[in-house]
């Protein structure tokens, strides 16, 4: 016995009569020869041979034509018109105005069709919603909404366009100070002293954690690969003293553009060999929007098609 | 003793209709006439000169005593009881200009008021008879209600550019199926203003649409939130008989597609379509099939293919190797095909096996 193969099937599939032909990947389909009214194609076989029509595109669908007018196949209509460019949007569930988080310059001669892509500038426990906007012919399409989603994770982050770092030992982020700058004026004449503020209003904080780089692991129940955490540990400190802005997040729901100040400080561990306790301040340096982020060289929009890496999203 | 001022300056007017000149007099005896001098400024000749009796502060001009295109001064003075007259007032120097036109050009007020985009660079033209330079100009936009939405900052096309002049304005981020209001101020070197009055327009445009779903998952390691969707976009092309690309497609009731005319010979999906798997669910829907024809034709790319052929009574699927050096084949029960009727082709290729099914719709 074979399994999968049926020398009495309904539809004669048996390996005695028929020769299996090994096809691996598909690329080109043609119609002709009659008047076509739909048609639709699904990389997923759970779906059964039922004369039920398609109602919408699913995640693994590969084609969809209605010849309704148009020779639309895909996922994104636009009459015809060449999708240039989409987006990924997102804002707070309570909140009106959509922050643009990555763009993707598209170009379906790629045959690229799944899209995936990691957002890295959030807050904990906030509630967020997505959305893709497509153009075409500088036209601004129609929104497809996600479900709403809260993001929950642990320790603190560091990240910029191309890294991501974790803290999560021994965290201790210390008071945060807001700094709003002011001068008491005491003049002679007067009983009470004249108060004058600058117009400065951002946060200054500093975070103390043990680095263990994220595959570093305790051999002999107390020691660490050295090597590897050195290696891991200097990646952190070059990142740390690049002097490039910064999104800071962490478990208490603080995300903020930094940029580090003053100096990082590495602490050897006196039992365990190799790892350290890192520390370092932080100062806030703007607002997180479309504009401050692409300022910063964090988000990337209207540009061409260089940074692009293997997936489609510049992220 | 008092003189009269004219109100300078004299904003630049056209000669063709008659013009009021305003002055200042006061502290001198009851005025009960003014007499108002012009002068053409090349020759000093001498082009209007008139009194008028009346108590008004003003001195009207009448239409056509001015020729357009022309520099002139005035001078004015004021005559009192018992023949007493004022010492002229200072020149005042003006120009007579015809009016001045501005046409927004790329409005489609043929069809309803239309522009076809959503971003739009307005074009209007300005025209002017006696060639007057333009100083500035600006555009303005109009909500549905004559609410002004947005000015536009000034443009200064340069004093060199002599009309006919090409003002320009890009506009972005207009709504679908709104009515909009665009006007068009210009204001030309010797101060003469025009506009081109608030003129309707109507965006309508298509705007591309994604029917995927994304979605959004939590990554606890990362801190961060994973994105995914499928969007493809996949355009077909009909070809005719000859190999030529088909531009305008016509459809049946915007329902069907009809590969069975003489000048459509097939549709390709091909930029854009892709599975890179072996196994999927095929379905299609059409009636009228030639029968002895190949319907769907999916290709690899060494040439392997998979072939829906109608045969006379039942649908058969075969399978190809490399440049059809093996065969393979499967077909659906026996039935009868019948025009006009719809049927769902189904095909599904499962370990490298296919099922094929044939169903009649019930309507």
């Amino acid at each position: 016995m074979f399994i999968g193969y049926d020398f009495f099937g309904p539809l004669g599939h048996g390996s005695a009569f028929i020769t299996p032909v090994i096809h691996d990947r598909y690329t080109a389909l043609k119609v002709a020869n009659a008047i076509y009214n739909e048609l639709y194609m699904d990389g997923d076989t759970t779906l059964a041979l039922t004369p039920e029509r398609p109602t919408q595109w699913n995640y693994r669908t590969v084609a969809h034509a209605q010849f309704n007018g148009a020779l639309e196949a895909g996922s994104v209509a636009a009459n015809g018109a060449q999708i240039d460019e989409i987006r990924i949007q997102r804002r707070e569930t309570n909140g009106l105005a959509w922050l643009d988080v990555a763009t993707m310059k598209y170009d379906s001669s790629l045959g690229q069709n799944f899209y995936h892509f990691s957002d890295r500038y959030i807050k904990n426990h906030a509630n967020y919603e997505y959305s893709l906007v497509p153009l075409a012919a500088n036209i601004t399409g129609h929104r497809v909404l996600s479900n709403p989603i809260t993001p929950e994770f642990e320790g603190v982050f560091l990240a910029d366009r191309d890294a991501n770092y974790r803290l999560i030992y021994d965290i201790e982020v210390e008071s945060i100070e807001h700094i709003t700058a002011n001068a008491v004026l005491e003049p002679l004449n007067s009983q009470y002293p004249i108060v004058v503020y600058g117009n400065s209003n951002y946060m200054k904080l500093s975070v103390t954690a043990l680095f263990v780089s994220p595959s570093g692991e305790v051999v002999d129940g107390n020691h660490m690969n050295v090597k590897q955490e050195n290696v891991a540990r200097a990646a952190l400190m070059d990142f740390l003293k690049n002097r490039k802005p910064k999104i800071y997040r962490d478990m208490h729901g603080n995300t903020k553009l930094v940029t580090i100040v003053d100096n990082p400080k590495e602490e050897p561990h006196s039992q365990i060999f190799g790892i350290a306790k890192i520390s370092f301040s932080l100062v806030e340096i703007g607002p997180i929007n479309t504009v401050t982020l692409t300022r910063t060289g964090l988000l990337q929009v209207w540009k061409g098609l260089e940074q692009q890496d293997a997936t489609g999203w510049r992220v | 003793m008092s003189r009269p001022m004219i109100i300078a300056p004299i904003e630049t007017f056209s000669a063709t209709v008659s013009k009021q000149i305003d002055f200042l007099y006061s502290g001198g005896p009851q005025a009960i006439s003014s007499h108002l001098i012009v002068e053409r400024v090349s020759n000093n000749a001498i082009v209007y000169n008139a009194t008028i009796s009346t108590f008004n502060l003003f001195h009207i001009i009448p239409a056509n005593s001015l020729i357009n295109g022309v520099e002139y001064r005035a001078r004015i003075r004021v005559g009192g009881a018992n023949n007493f007259w004022t010492d002229f007032s200072d020149w005042v120097v003006f120009k007579a200009l015809s009016p001045a036109t501005v046409v927004v050009t790329n409005i489609d007020t043929q069809n309803g008021d239309k522009v076809y985009n959503q971003s739009i660079l307005f074009t209007a033209l300005y025209t002017q008879p006696e060639q007057e330079p333009l100083n500035s100009y600006r555009f303005l936009l109009y909500g549905s209600r004559r609410n002004l939405i947005q000015a536009y900052t000034d443009q200064f096309p340069g004093l060199q550019s002599s009309p006919p002049l090409t003002l320009t304005q890009q506009i972005d981020n207009l709504e679908n199926n709104q009515v909009y209001f665009l006007e068009v101020l210009t204001l030309s070197i010797s101060g003469a203003k025009s506009t081109s009055g608030l003129v309707r327009f109507v965006p309508y445009y298509l705007a591309p649409k994604i029917h995927t779903t994304i979605v959004p998952l939590n990554v606890k390691e990362e801190g961060s939130i994973s994105l995914s969707a499928n969007i493809l976009q996949l355009i077909g092309k009909v070809y005719g008989p000859d190999g030529a690309l088909v531009s305008n497609v016509e459809f049946i009731n915007n329902e069907f597609l009809d590969l069975t005319r003489i000048d459509y010979n097939r549709a390709v999906f091909e930029e854009g379509f892709s599975i890179n798997q072996s196994d999927f669910v095929l379905k299609f829907w059409v009636k009228n099939m030639v029968i002895g024809e190949t319907l769907l034709t999916l290709t690899t790319p060494d040439n392997g293919s998979v072939d829906v052929i109608c045969a006379s009574n039942r649908i058969i699927v075969e399978k190809y190797y490399q440049s059809k050096s093996l065969l393979a084949r499967y077909a659906t029960p026996v039935l009868t095909i019948r025009n006009n009727v719809i049927y769902m082709i189904g095909v599904m290729q499962r370990h490298q096996m296919i099922d094929v099914v044939i169903v009649e719709e019930v309507s």
